[in-house]
C-alpha cells in the first residue's frame, strides 16, 4: 500500500514538479455521529432533530483531494482495459473520459483538476487498485456534515455552486478549501460517486396503502432537516444515477478502512 | 459419416462457446464482471458459464418475508409459459443480497423449500462487494436494514445467450413480455 502511494507520488512529482502536492494524501476521519437524511417516521411539527436519529460512522481514511486526471492516467496506463477505447459499454457510457484526447493524453492544464466523465465501475476499479474503495453514502455525508460546523457557509457555497455553470477546466485540487476534517473540495466543485449510491429509495408518498396520510410533502415528510436543500439535491442526484453513467461534473475520491 | 459430422459440429460448438465466454463478449454483456460466486451445491460458479443460455435473473435473500416469494412465484409463472424447447435453452438464476447470512447450505435448503431444482435453477452467493457490483450492473436498488432485512427493487431480468440484458421487468407488470423475450 505505502509503496503504491509513494510510486504514485514519485510519478506525480516527476511529471509536475511545481504544485504537485500529495494527490494521494489521505486523512484519518475519526468516528462520530451525523444526522440521518431520512427518518423511519416523520417528525411532528414541534419536534426538532434532537440527535435521536443520528447515525454512528466508524473511523476511516479518506483522500484529502478528489482523484485527478493525472492520477487516473497512471491507473489506465497500467490497466488498459479501463482505457476509453477498450472499456465495455456495460461499464461506461460513450462519454467516458470524453475530455481526454486519447486513451492516455489530455491537455496538460487538466493534470491536477479532478477527473470527471468517469463511471462508477471505473472509479471503483481505481480505488481498489489503490487498496481502498469508494466511500459509502454514510461516510461521504458524515464528512460533508462537518461536525455541524459552518452550516450556513456550507449551505451558501453549495447553493452558489448549483447556480453556476460548469467551468471549462475544474480548479486544481491545490486550490480547494479544506473542511473541519481536513478534506478538500467537498462542497462546490464536483459531485462525487459513492459505493452504495443505489441504496437510496425514496419512501412512498402515501398515495398507496393507507391513503389517509397527506402525500403533498412527498419524501420530505421523512426528512430530518427539511431546510437542508443541498442535501436534498445530493440524494436526488444520486438516485438519478446508473453505474455506467459518466457526467461532466461527477468525479470521486477513495477511502480506506481503518483497522 | 453423419455421426462424424455431428461430432465435428459439437466440437466446433464447444470451442466457439469457449471463445465467446472469453474475448468476444459483446460490449454490453453482464459477463464482463469478474466476480466470484458459489452455487447452492457449494461449488464455485462463473457467471460466464451461463453464456449460451437465455437467462432469467433476479436478486433475493432467503429470509425474505414477502417480496422474494412473490418474485419466485412470478419466475415460476414465466417458467410455465415456456415450451419444452425454450426451457432447454433457459436458466433461472437467483443471486442473494445477503452475503453474510446466506450460505450455500441456506441456498440449498431454500431451493428445496421453494422447489427450484438444479440445473434449471441456480442460486448464488458472493462477497458483499460482488453483490454490490452485480446489483449496479443489473440496475437493482437495495439497502440493508437494521432488522437484517433488505429493502430492494423487485426486478426480473432476461439476459440473452451472450449476457446482454434484453428485458427488464419491474414489479409484476409485463410478465407476458418477459415470456416473449425468452422465446427468441
Amino acid at each position: 500500500m505505502a509503496r503504491k502511494y509513494s510510486a504514485i507520488l514519485t510519478i506525480a512529482v516527476a511529471l509536475f514538479a511545481d504544485g504537485a502536492t500529495a494527490s494521494a494524501d489521505e486523512m484519518l476521519v475519526s468516528e462520530g455521529n451525523y444526522p440521518q437524511f431520512l427518518l423511519d417516521e416523520p417528525l411532528t411539527d414541534d419536534e426538532g432533530s434532537d440527535g435521536r436519529n443520528d447515525k454512528k460512522v466508524e473511523a476511516f481514511y479518506m483522500d484529502v483531494f478528489p482523484v485527478t486526471n493525472a492520477d487516473f492516467r497512471d491507473f489506465v496506463a497500467q490497466h488498459p482495459k479501463w482505457q476509453k477505447s477498450k472499456i465495455p459499454t456495460i461499464f461506461a457510457d460513450r462519454r467516458y473520459l470524453s475530455h481526454w484526447e486519447s486513451d492516455l493524453s489530455f491537455e496538460p492544464r487538466l493534470n491536477l483538476s479532478p477527473v470527471t466523465q468517469i463511471s462508477w465501475f471505473a472509479a471503483k476499479a481505481y480505488c481498489e487498485w489503490r487498496g481502498g474503495s469508494l466511500p459509502t453514502i454514510d461516510q461521504w455525508e458524515y464528512v460533508a456534515f462537518n461536525r455541524g460546523k459552518d452550516k450556513e457557509a456550507i449551505f451558501n457555497q453549495s447553493i452558489d455552486w448549483f447556480s453556476r455553470p460548469n467551468p471549462t477546466v475544474f480548479p486544481a485540487i491545490s486550490d480547494l478549501t479544506k473542511n473541519e476534517f481536513g478534506i478538500a473540495g467537498i462542497y462546490g466543485v464536483i459531485w462525487e460517486w459513492t459505493s452504495d449510491f443505489n441504496s437510496f429509495m425514496s419512501p412512498t408518498d402515501g398515495r398507496e396503502g393507507n391513503g389517509s396520510d397527506l402525500f403533498c410533502g412527498g419524501g420530505s415528510r421523512f426528512a430530518n432537516d427539511k431546510a437542508d436543500y443541498p442535501r436534498f439535491m445530493r440524494y436526488a442526484f444520486r438516485s438519478s444515477l446508473k453505474a455506467s453513467y459518466t457526467i461532466r461534473n461527477l468525479g470521486f475520491r477513495c477511502v480506506r478502512s481503518f483497522k | 459419416m453423419k455421426a462424424i459430422f455431428s461430432i465435428l459440429t459439437l466440437a466446433f460448438l464447444s470451442i466457439s462457446g469457449k471463445i465467446m465466454a472469453d474475448d468476444e463478449l459483446p460490449s454490453a454483456s453482464v459477463y464482463h464482471l469478474s466476480n466470484y460466486w458459489t452455487d447452492q451445491s457449494g461449488k464455485a460458479f462463473g457467471m460466464d458459464s451461463l453464456a449460451g443460455y437465455n437467462v432469467v435473473m433476479a436478486m433475493i435473500y432467503t429470509s425474505c418475508p414477502s417480496a422474494c416469494p412473490m418474485i419466485i412465484a412470478d419466475l415460476k409463472h414465466i417458467e410455465k409459459g415456456l415450451s419444452a424447447e425454450e426451457l432447454k435453452r433457459t436458466r433461472f438464476v437467483l443471486v442473494s443480497f445477503d452475503a453474510e447470512k446466506d450460505s450455500a447450505e441456506k441456498l440449498l435448503e431454500f431451493s428445496h423449500k421453494m422447489k427450484l431444482p438444479a440445473p434449471a435453477w441456480t442460486l448464488l452467493k458472493g462477497s458483499a462487494a460482488d453483490v454490490q457490483a452485480l446489483s449496479q450492473t443489473l440496475e437493482i436498488k437495495y439497502r440493508p436494514l437494521a432488522t437484517g432485512d433488505f429493502a430492494h427493487s423487485n426486478t426480473i431480468l432476461v439476459l440473452d445467450k451472450h449476457g446482454v440484458i434484453i428485458r427488464r421487468q419491474e414489479g409484476r407488470e409485463g410478465m407476458e413480455d418477459t415470456i416473449k423475450a425468452l422465446s427468441l
